[in-house]
């Protein structure tokens, strides 16, 4: 049995690469696979669960779109899904793309559209049930009752509308970075892995409760102005590699803008500029 | 038509005029109202909500902005007490939310956002503009930072900038904690690309008078100097002998004991002077003889209840005896009144009284207790509430009237005081029997051997009930100790109570309404939240 293709297009202020998104259609078309194309899945599955039906019940299946732990979150945490199905995800850039079309059939047919016409921007978060621990952070500190408690003590997403576009507060908030948003432009809040330094905890907060509230202010601005000075530092010393590193014509450039700075100084000979 | 009743219908009290002037006018607008009305802070929630509501019969035009004139007319209160706290004293908390949604560049710790002053949005100004005067600058999400910071007792005072949606969770902490704080609306609750009014912001950042407010306390200061009072060497010079009998009540006086009630004398003295800092003989012998009491009626109650231990040790009827630790018992009693009488004290007279009287209202609630214990009879709401209130508080108005006495506060404050740990003690008993129903068996709580208000809500509902557990209960039945908690009705009464204890800390804290000195004031606002505190 071939397996189903899906490929979400995030296309309500989405984040991924439009470009991507066509240049794998054009080459499923050009072998003549059948694909859904859905405009937007995190809209559809909120707005009109109805028409994902084919993916829900779909016996095997890839999609592309965003990061593969936002797509498999958000359709779990629709909960439609039947879980003897198995279903693949896979971000649109990835680049073992040519390896999978090499296994699918060709001239399997022409594709489907899963419209998203609704002007609402889905925005919203999903929540990763394997990292969850029901710690309820994130329903205390959403000021927009975004979230609720079942009575099983699950943590539920149950009031996605009232979710603030571009706020992705509660995703900071939780211990475990198990909420997250598909449309988030960072890693790990949109489902991606983080470059690990997310992970990193100070202990700023036992600081807080437990020594002098000021003193713990002041050398936390301290430090973060010394990372400051740190980051301006070394971004001049990449600068300064790139110059060195750069070809030949810099270097003519250069050496002009030393000679005009040396005129500057009006014919004072044996500047210490040059 | 639609304010009819005294609560305006929240939803239409959401909005914020989006223009400085009128903001600017309605802040004008708020201080002659104030000049009619004397606004002590702390305010309480339902004073604010009064007070707008009296600013909205004056000017019906403005029951579109309830919640902001409510966060105005708070503001209002405690302006003149931020204006005496210097500015590195002061915390800034900024919403990120006022950062480009889009192109931010900066970080985060767990504290909030590590703004790097790009320029971008107007944080950059802001912060640059309270980094120049000194100020502790956080811009953080939602209430979490806010919340933490209130809640550490530490913070002297905070600057928030925030949606109103983010003040409704914060005020109430702050409330609680008695913290000097003003709050700004941001013009936006749309959490991204947020603005604030500069002008009113700049207004409140660069507020300072010329005097310095010196009222805010550190307890936990306070609370490790009054403990350096309690060291042998110390207690020996005030106990002035070296008898067997004597080192053994300096020895259970030093082992020990968080000193609360001593920490309490002092800092009502020091709230009233308006200093701290300097503590002669007199008021440590006082700050003594308090604690003298205190630990006279833990070796009684420990005798009485057959305990056999106390801070995780054997108690002192377990090291020795009980004819030796009732002796000792009554030593302490009697240093207690001898270093009142030698103190030097000015208002000697006042003192005695002050102590005798809490003395015996102790024991009165202590033989309240005793005989109901022999007549194994049930009590009622109100047999229970007396014994709470005669057991409880007098030894924490023992300690506040000592530090108010000390202080040459007048009549009215000490009456106030006296209110005030009625209500103080019976909530902190309340909270205490609520605890022993918190366990997961209950050996004592079940109104056999300590008197219980969660046993007496539901004896009066199923008395029946009640005394077929209470016959189970004699017959040393034990598995009932965990199936009685266990019982849903127990659970609907720990509620009752839970309310119970909510309404004696309002009690409490509504008490302190008529209270002119506002760094009293403040400090008993504090003092109830730490004595009685949230979900313990």
């Amino acid at each position: 049995m071939s397996k189903q293709i899906f490929i979400c297009g995030c296309e309500k202020d989405g984040k991924i690469e439009k470009a991507s998104v066509q240049k794998l259609r054009n080459t499923l078309e050009e072998k003549n696979i059948a694909y859904t194309y859905i405009e937007d899945m995190c809209g559809t599955i909120l707005k009109n669960p109805d028409d994902l039906e084919s993916l829900y019940n779909a016996k095997d299946a890839i999609v592309f779109g965003c990061q593969a732990r936002a797509m498999q979150h958000l359709v779990a945490n629709s909960g439609r899904k039947a879980n003897e199905n198995s279903t693949e995800y896979h971000h649109v850039d990835e680049e073992s793309q040519n390896e999978w079309f090499s296994t699918l059939e060709a001239n399997t047919g022409a594709p489907l559209k899963i419209k998203y016409s609704d002007s609402w921007k889905p925005w919203y978060p999903v929540i990763d049930y394997d990292r969850c621990n029901g710690c309820r952070k994130c329903l205390n500190f959403c000021l927009f009752s975004v979230y609720s408690v079942e009575d099983d003590g699950t943590v539920v997403v149950s009031a996605s509308a009232n979710c603030k576009d571009m706020c992705p507060a509660c995703a900071r908030v939780c211990p475990q970075n198990a909420i997250i948003f598909p449309k988030h432009a960072e890693s790990p809040i949109d489902g991606g892995e983080g470059d690990g330094t997310e992970n990193e905890k100070t202990d700023i907060l036992e600081q807080i409760q437990n020594d002098d509230v000021y003193s713990v202010l002041s050398a936390r601005r301290k430090n973060f102005q010394v990372s400051l000075l740190k980051k301006d530092q070394f971004k001049m010393a990449e600068e300064e590699r790139r110059t060195c590193c750069s070809g030949a014509d810099k270097k003519e450039e250069e050496k002009k803008a030393e000679k005009r700075a040396c005129d500057c100084k009006n014919g004072e000979t044996n500047s210490s500029c040059c | 038509m639609i304010v009819r009743n005294n609560q305006p219908n929240i939803s239409f009290g959401n909005d914020l005029p989006q223009h400085p002037e009128k903001l600017k006018q309605i802040r004008d607008l708020i201080r002659d109202y104030a000049a009619t009305c004397e606004l002590i802070p702390p305010l309480q929630e339902e004073e604010v909500i009064f007070h707008s509501g009296e600013l909205i019969r004056k000017h019906p035009d403005l029951f579109l902005y309830q919640k902001l004139l409510a966060v105005m007319i708070n503001n209002y209160a405690w302006s003149s007490i931020v204006a005496g706290i210097p500015f590195n004293r002061r915390i800034l908390l900024l919403p990120k939310c006022i950062s480009h949604s889009s192109l931010c560049p900066a970080k985060y710790d767990e504290l909030g956002l590590l703004c790097e002053q790009c320029g971008r949005c107007d944080l950059a100004s802001i912060i640059g503009q309270a980094d120049e005067l000194g100020y502790h600058t956080i811009v953080s999400e939602g209430t979490t930072s806010a919340s933490l910071l209130l809640s550490s007792g530490q913070v002297e005072c905070v600057i928030g900038v925030g949606c109103l949606h983010s003040f409704e969770r914060s005020f109430p902490l702050a409330v609680k904690e008695a913290v000097p704080s003003l709050a700004i609306p941001l013009y936006n609750n749309d959490c991204k690309d947020s603005k604030v009014d500069q002008i009113w912001l700049d207004e409140v950042l660069s507020m300072r008078s010329e005097t310095t407010w010196r009222g805010w306390l550190n307890l936990d200061t306070l609370q490790s100097l009054v403990r350096e009072w309690f060291t042998a060497d110390r207690l020996k010079v005030f106990f002035g002998s070296e008898e067997d009998t004597v080192n053994i009540a300096v020895r259970w006086m030093e082992t020990d004991g968080k000193r609360w009630r001593p920490m309490i004398m002092v800092a009502v003295y020091d709230a009233l002077l308006g200093e701290s800092g300097a503590y002669d003989d007199t008021i440590q012998k006082l700050a003594v003889s308090i604690e003298c009491f205190h630990k006279a009626s833990l070796v009684h109650d420990d005798i009485v209840d057959e305990d056999d231990e106390r801070y995780g040790k054997p108690t002192l009827h377990k090291q020795y005896d009980i004819p030796v630790a009732l002796n000792i018992g009554d030593l302490l009693l009697g240093y207690g009144y001898q270093m009142i009488a030698e103190s030097g004290a000015k208002h000697m007279r006042k003192l005695l009284k002050v102590a005798a009287y809490g003395h015996r209202d102790l024991s009165l609630g202590q033989g309240e207790e005793l005989l109901w214990r022999s007549n194994e009879k049930l009590l009622s709401q109100e047999e229970i509430l007396r014994i709470f209130s005669n057991k409880t508080s007098p030894a924490f108005e023992v300690a506040l009237q000592f530090g108010a006495i000390l202080a040459d506060a007048d009549e009215a404050i000490l009456n106030i005081i006296s209110k005030y740990s009625n209500a103080l003690g019976i909530a902190y008993q309340i909270n205490d029997d609520l605890d022993d129903f918190k366990q997961e068996s209950i050996a004592s709580g079940f109104n056999t051997i300590q008197p219980s208000l969660v046993s007496t809500l539901l004896n009066q509902k199923h008395p029946e009930k009640m005394q077929e557990w209470f016959e189970r209960s004699k017959n040393k039945d034990e598995s009932i100790s965990t199936e009685f908690l266990q019982w849903p009705e127990t659970k609907q009464a720990m509620k009752e109570a839970e309310e119970m204890l909510h309404s004696y800390k309002r009690t409490a804290l509504k008490s302190l309404k008529p209270l002119t000195n506002t760094t009293l004031k403040i400090l008993l606002t504090r003092l109830l939240n730490r004595i009685v505190p949230e979900n313990s």
